[in-house]
């Protein structure tokens, strides 16, 4: 007899229920439970995980209420070429995603499902991605097989019986279903991590905004709300809607004045967007203050007001370690103290977490993300590249006031830049809307970091959207250039580059928190305040124009940037 | 600051490589705007950079 527990928490909404039990049918699991969102079940979650030794905790002295896992070494990022958007006619996927006939791979998926929870408790999980309520929020509900994506859509996202409240009746929601593509037979062993090491499907179906993900425990493939919803169905449902669902961080700059303005920037992977979300000004720079309001996804709506209005639609961070330190971002390192789940990273023997750059020197005898003892001569590093730290957004001191606020943030400018080492400036200003819509398109990012002066491949990323945009990349042009026809004052467009080289190889910019500079430069065009100069590519600042103080050796030096 | 106008012919070349990857359905005012940066290009130094105001 299959059980459900936490009785209290069954849903009125009759759509919800019928697909539960659909799905319940399909996978067999041996229990359901309704997750409620409290603490009491995160932390059920967690000895739960730690019992199957999936979860090590972490010393509570040094990293309370933490704990770090290791996955299989076949599950570590996101499995691009098994990605799926099952649009009803394959145009409409376009041609930079794979597409598969929605009918054929139902059938396809319903081989694999049958019975693939069995052993397992089947958990159903309802969350919101955005402040709980808000005009401006999705909901969602994924059905996992996973204890590890429980803990994690805690912290990631606004998960519990809340959520089921606003659902109420009749209200809509994205369907999510999950499974690690695991079962267990009787008195069959689980795996430390388990997952399909072979089959793995990560499938959405925009036209009935729903996903199946199947075979795979990690990141991006197994926390539905995060690429999957919250960029891949809400990018479908964004342009059908007349919103913009993006790939950015969301930022706050204040001047000295007090008056805060609010940008939302898009970057593509390691080109380091979680620590300019959470950048630190330079001591120059100190009456000047950035707040964060997201570091990955952004859901921009027109609001009543004739301004544009962002919300964070997660509620954590699900950040790379690698790379992250006291010096590259404070505020990280601040943000992951406590109450933080560490994936793949190296664990110290007095049980602490280290990664490559967290600190100079390895620390002795650690312990691998394969959960071996490291060996120095190896070569292999000691944490996976991309490790990664699941903390809550809460933790972290430069936090935006208004991060709750269900009517979001104004939006006054959009940046966009890549990982670039000739070509491209430091900044420029897109003469208008349309040209800056065309720079955003044709953004790039070296792929590998080029040698000496050499130039790396560079790979065309539009709007660091490639990976994650639901539909026809040439539509999502087509939606931004009319989304700001529409708007009676379009937030500027700049683009950016921090990672120009000189003909040494040298990096010629420092970035990190003398981008504040940039910033400055920015917040001052869009109160138009700030000079520019026509450049046959946009407008550039003057040289006066950017505030240099303290890096005099630069400006001598580096004109070139 | 700097805009190596032969690196920027070679830069806007690539955005005519991706443009014909979506060509089905690539809003028809990106392949103007393309042409007006390369006129713009063509028309300007060969090295456009900002120099330090010296007054």
């Amino acid at each position: 007899l299959i059980q459900q527990t936490a009785t209290t928490m069954k849903t009125i909404n009759s759509t919800l229920q019928k697909w539960v039990d659909e799905v319940q049918a399909l996978v067999t699991p041996d229990q359901v439970r309704w997750c409620d969102g409290t603490q009491k079940e995160y932390d059920e979650m967690c000895s739960l995980l730690v019992q199957k030794g999936t979860f090590i905790k972490l010393n509570e002295a040094k990293r309370p209420n933490s704990f770090a896992c290791f996955s299989d070494p076949s599950d570590v990022a996101r499995v691009e070429d098994r990605t799926f958007i099952c649009s009803r006619k394959k145009e409409n996927a376009g041609p930079t995603n794979n597409w598969m006939d929605p009918a054929e791979m139902k059938t396809e998926l319903d081989g694999v499902l049958k019975g693939c929870m069995k052993g397992r408790t089947m958990y159903v999980i309802p969350f919101s991605m955005g402040p709980i309520g808000s005009p401006m929020s999705q909901i969602g509900v994924e059905i996992t097989d996973s204890e590890y994506v429980v803990a994690n859509m805690h912290i990631m996202t606004r998960a519990g019986s809340k959520v089921l409240e606003v659902l109420g009746e009749n209200g809509n929601f994205v369907k999510c279903l999950h499974t690690v593509g695991a079962p267990l037979e009787k008195g069959q062993p689980d795996a430390k991590w388990p997952c399909n090491p072979t089959l793995k499907y990560i499938v959405h179906y925009p036209e009935e905004r729903s996903i199946v993900s199947y075979g795979s425990g990690y990141g991006g493939n197994a926390l539905l709300g995060k690429k999957c919803f919250a960029l891949r169905i809400a990018s479908t449902m964004a342009q059908e809607e007349g919103w913009l669902a993006e790939h950015m961080l969301i930022m706050g700059v204040q001047n000295p004045a007090g008056e805060k303005t609010y940008l939302a920037a898009a970057f593509p992977s390691a080109c380091g967007k979680t620590n300019f979300a959470m950048l630190i000004p330079p001591a120059e720079f100190s009456d000047w203050k950035i707040t964060t309001v997201g570091d990955d996804i952004a859901w921009i709506k027109p609001g009543k007001d004739g301004q544009l209005h962002a919300i964070n639609p997660e509620a954590g961070y699900f950040g790379v370690a690698p790379g992250t330190n006291e010096k590259t971002n404070p505020n990280a390192i601040k943000s992951i103290s406590k109450n933080t789940i560490f994936t793949n990273v190296g664990v110290t023997p007095d049980g602490d977490v280290w990664w490559e750059g967290l600190t100079k020197e390895v620390p002795k005898d650690i312990i691998d993300w394969q959960g071996k003892k490291w060996d120095p001569a190896s070569g292999r590093p000691v944490a996976h590249g991309n490790s990664r730290f699941t903390a809550p957004a809460i933790q972290n001191p430069s936090i935006d006031e208004n991060v709750e606020n269900p009517n979001g943030v104004p939006i006054s400018a959009f940046i966009f830049g890549g990982r670039r080492s000739t070509t491209i400036p430091l900044v420029y200003q897109a003469i208008n809307w349309s040209y800056g819509v065309y720079a955003a398109s044709t953004m790039g990012s070296e792929t590998t970091a080029a040698a000496f002066g050499e130039q790396g491949k560079v790979r065309r990323d539009p709007f660091a959207m490639l990976p994650f945009c639901g539909y026809h990349m040439a539509d999502y042009f087509n939606h931004w250039l009319q989304f700001g026809r529409d708007l009676p004052a379009p937030p500027r467009i700049f683009n950016v580059n921090w990672f120009r080289k000189d003909k040494d190889g040298n990096f010629m910019w420092p970035g990190f928190s003398d981008n504040m500079r940039i910033l400055k430069w920015i917040t001052e065009r869009v109160k138009g305040r700030a000079s520019a100069v026509e450049s046959p590519i946009g407008w550039m600042p003057h040289y006066d124009d950017i505030d240099w103080k303290v890096l005099m050796v630069l400006v001598k030096n580096n004109l070139m940037i | 600051m700097m805009i190596d106008r032969e690196a920027w012919k070679q830069e806007l070349l690539s955005h005519a490589e991706l443009f014909e990857r979506m060509y089905d359905k690539l809003p028809k005012e990106y392949i103007f705007m393309r042409e007006l940066m390369l006129s713009a290009l063509w028309r300007s130094a060969a090295q456009w950079k900002l120099e330090p105001e010296t007054v």
